[in-house]
């Protein structure tokens, strides 16, 4: 699963805002990251953390206000129409609700051969087409029997499984799953898990692999990257974000995930009030407010994400010295 | 089990009438539950909890949903023999409940103050409409709520935050029990362990029982202390939470604890369950779980497996155990 060391895609201070009625929704704010071929870069945080915006921004289904996204070393954002037609080829995304991202007047057919209709080599072969559907069925395990079910008659796995076929169909080199499996149960999520790792194995695939479940995320990725408020906040391979956690809120987050155990005795951190709002958030670290360390500095300067170690990444001032730091209590006081 | 019980839900069935056929969301459910327990609920979509639930709350849409057997006792009475009226006294003050989607269960045309006071005015005597009122900013600050914030609407508070309302509205009488259908599900994680802390907090202070629903094994580790796992409308497993956890023995429980991605452990492949629970309508002859079973023996494609206790607080409903303990219903042809 380890990707070798050419970049494939590489996005250099990305920012989109959004113009809301009371000012600007800072939903990517500066965001620098580089995805390898063959490798999974997983995006973790919270509902409004911008995770989404920056797949979408990515493929130019938003236009950045600023930044650039590189693709083997061209810059996507200004890519003219018809470059973006070739690059959509190349990139194709997964959406999350696998109820809403299908057309339920289509059958699995039409569905899957939509992205090829276009396409110079298929347009006009019925039989060709037919032969591809088919073998894109096999490939994400749906049987062929359904061929000409809608999606209403199929439970949330295969649906999903017909969106991975269509992502598939024509033959990209770069994967976004936004949210893949989170509609769906525990054991079905295994299976598409399962066979998303193996289609990244046979196809040397690339995917950005965008979640709120960090177990999720760490089982599928080779480097994770967290965000908090449009700003990213650690970026680390996945193994050393678990036993080393550098950014106090990645530290919250894991320790906040349930964990089916009941042997573990782990200190919990639990956050103090909901994350703050993304439109004209203050200077400083976004994060300060619920930070249980957060000192003056942070409420002022707005530290960047600078390395920590080799391939580690972190935006705190205090990283790696948060022992020396006395913890202020900021857990609730319900019965007041 | 335990010497009081609080409910006892005695060869539960519950069935829809839907166009494609019968469908049998719930098969012969046997539950008992006692004072200050906390019972976790865990199986698939489409396993038969939240029907459960609701039968116990006498919410089910009848038609098409029907209870055809079973006796549901609490407290001694039998909530599917009371009147409509005494039912009513039940819901609310007695037993209450807790939805999944707090942007959905809360009226977004009515300040919380008065949805709290909806329930504390139908079930207690206030002399005034102010005392309901302080009795109502109590409550949500109770929740962590602060008073200020009494005469919003549901849309100014955030998804936690409204959580946090309905649990207040479901504490307001002082229930004996409280059915939780997904309370966190549709919350962040860092939210979810915010309002998990609160209702520990709050069902220890207030000895309420709890029934929980959920799908996440996780979830109930942290909270719960008995657990029922759910398969198909039947509950195959049921023990104490150090047991299940320990020792999980059906094999539905360990297929779905191994297809957990594990934080602790690098696997390169989760272990799924083959394969897709069943049809709502389709009718599988023997045990339920045997065409996605790893175990599966030719008895189990013509036999139902009765309940076979591994000792007094665990059992399982499968062939595989009935040597090591004694089977105490023998199963159906």
């Amino acid at each position: 699963m380890t990707g070798s060391n050419e970049k494939l895609v590489e996005v250099n201070h990305l920012v989109k805002y959004f113009n809301v009625g009371k000012g600007k929704l800072h939903a990517v704010d500066d965001l620098s990251f580089y995805i390898n071929k063959g490798e999974t870069l997983g995006l973790v945080g919270e509902s409004g953390c911008g995770k989404s915006t920056t797949g979408r921004t990515l493929i130019r289904l938003i236009d950045a206000d600023s930044g650039e996204v590189l693709f083997h070393g061209e810059n996507v954002l200004n890519y003219d129409k018809h470059q973006l037609k070739d690059f959509r080829r190349k990139v194709q995304m997964v959406f999350q609700d696998p109820y809403s991202s299908l057309d339920p007047r289509k059958n699995l057919a039409e569905l899957i051969s939509e992205p090829l209709i276009n396409s110079p080599e298929y347009k006009g072969n019925k039989q060709k087409m037919d032969a591809r559907v088919r073998e894109l069925m096999d490939i994400v395990g749906l049987s062929q029997r359904l061929i000409n079910s809608y999606p209403h008659e199929l439970d949330g796995g295969r649906r999903q499984r017909v969106g991975v076929a269509r992502a598939l169909s024509v033959n990209p080199e770069f994967i976004i799953l936004d949210e893949p499996v989170s509609a769906l149960d525990v054991c079905i999520q295994a299976q598409i898990i399962n066979l998303l790792k193996r289609l990244q194995q046979d196809m040397g695939l690339s995917y950005l692999f965008i979640s709120h479940d960090l177990s999720v995320v760490k089982h599928i990725s080779d480097r994770i990257a967290v965000m908090y408020l449009g700003k990213m906040v650690e970026l680390s391979d996945y193994e050393s974000i678990f036993v080393d956690p550098l950014h106090p809120y990645t530290q919250a987050l894991l320790s906040a995930i349930p964990i089916p155990r009941i042997d573990l005795d782990r200190e919990e951190i639990i956050l103090h009030g909901d994350v703050p709002s993304p439109v004209d958030p203050p200077a400083g670290c976004r994060f300060a407010g619920r930070c249980r360390y957060a000192q003056e500095k942070c409420f002022h300067e707005t530290p960047t994400l600078e390395e920590f170690s080799t391939g580690r990444y972190v935006a705190c001032h205090y990283a790696g010295k948060l022992d020396t730091l006395s913890v202020q209590d900021t857990s609730e006081k319900v019965f007041a | 089990m335990s010497e009081e019980k609080l409910l006892e839900i005695k060869d539960l069935c519950v069935t829809y009438k839907t166009d494609d056929g019968v469908v049998y969301a719930v098969n012969h459910l046997n539950l008992e539950l006692g004072p200050r327990e906390t019972l976790g609920f865990v199986g698939e979509t489409g396993a038969g909890k939240t029907t459960t639930a609701k039968a116990i709350m006498r919410l089910l849409p009848i038609p098409p949903g029907k209870v055809t057997q079973g006796e549901i006792i609490f407290d001694g009475k039998d909530l599917l023999k009371i009147s409509g009226k005494e039912m009513r006294k039940v819901q609310g003050e007695e037993i209450s409940m807790i939805f999944q989607d707090p942007m959905t269960s809360l009226n977004p045309v009515v300040r919380v103050a008065d949805q709290i006071m909806e329930m504390l005015r139908l079930h207690k005597h206030y002399n005034s409409k102010k005392e309901a009122y302080e009795e109502a900013c109590q409550l949500l600050n109770m929740v962590g709520i602060k008073r200020e914030r009494a005469n919003d609407y549901p849309y100014q508070f955030s998804g936690g935050m409204k959580q946090r309302v309905v649990i207040a509205i479901a504490l307001a009488c002082n229930p004996k029990l409280v059915i939780a259908d997904e309370p966190t599900t549709a919350l962040d994680v860092t939210i979810q362990a915010q309002v998990l802390r609160l209702m520990k907090n709050l069902k220890d202070k207030f000895g309420t029982s709890m029934i929980l629903i959920t799908h996440d094994l996780g979830v109930v580790a942290q909270i719960c202390d008995k657990v029922a796992i759910m398969y198909a409308g039947s509950i195959v497993e049921y023990a104490t939470k150090e047991k299940l956890y320990t020792n999980p023995s059906h094999p539905y429980t360990k297929g779905l604890f191994n297809s957990i991605p594990k934080l602790d452990v690098n696997e390169e492949w989760l272990e799924e369950i083959h394969g897709l629970p069943p049809e709502p309508t389709e009718q599988i002859p023997g045990c339920i779980f045997n065409p996605r079973c790893p175990n599966c023996m030719e008895r189990c494609k013509r036999e139902k497996p009765g309940i076979t206790y591994l000792d007094d607080q665990h059992y399982v409903s499968c062939f595989l155990f009935e040597q090591d303990g004694q089977a105490e219903k023998g199963g159906e042809a």
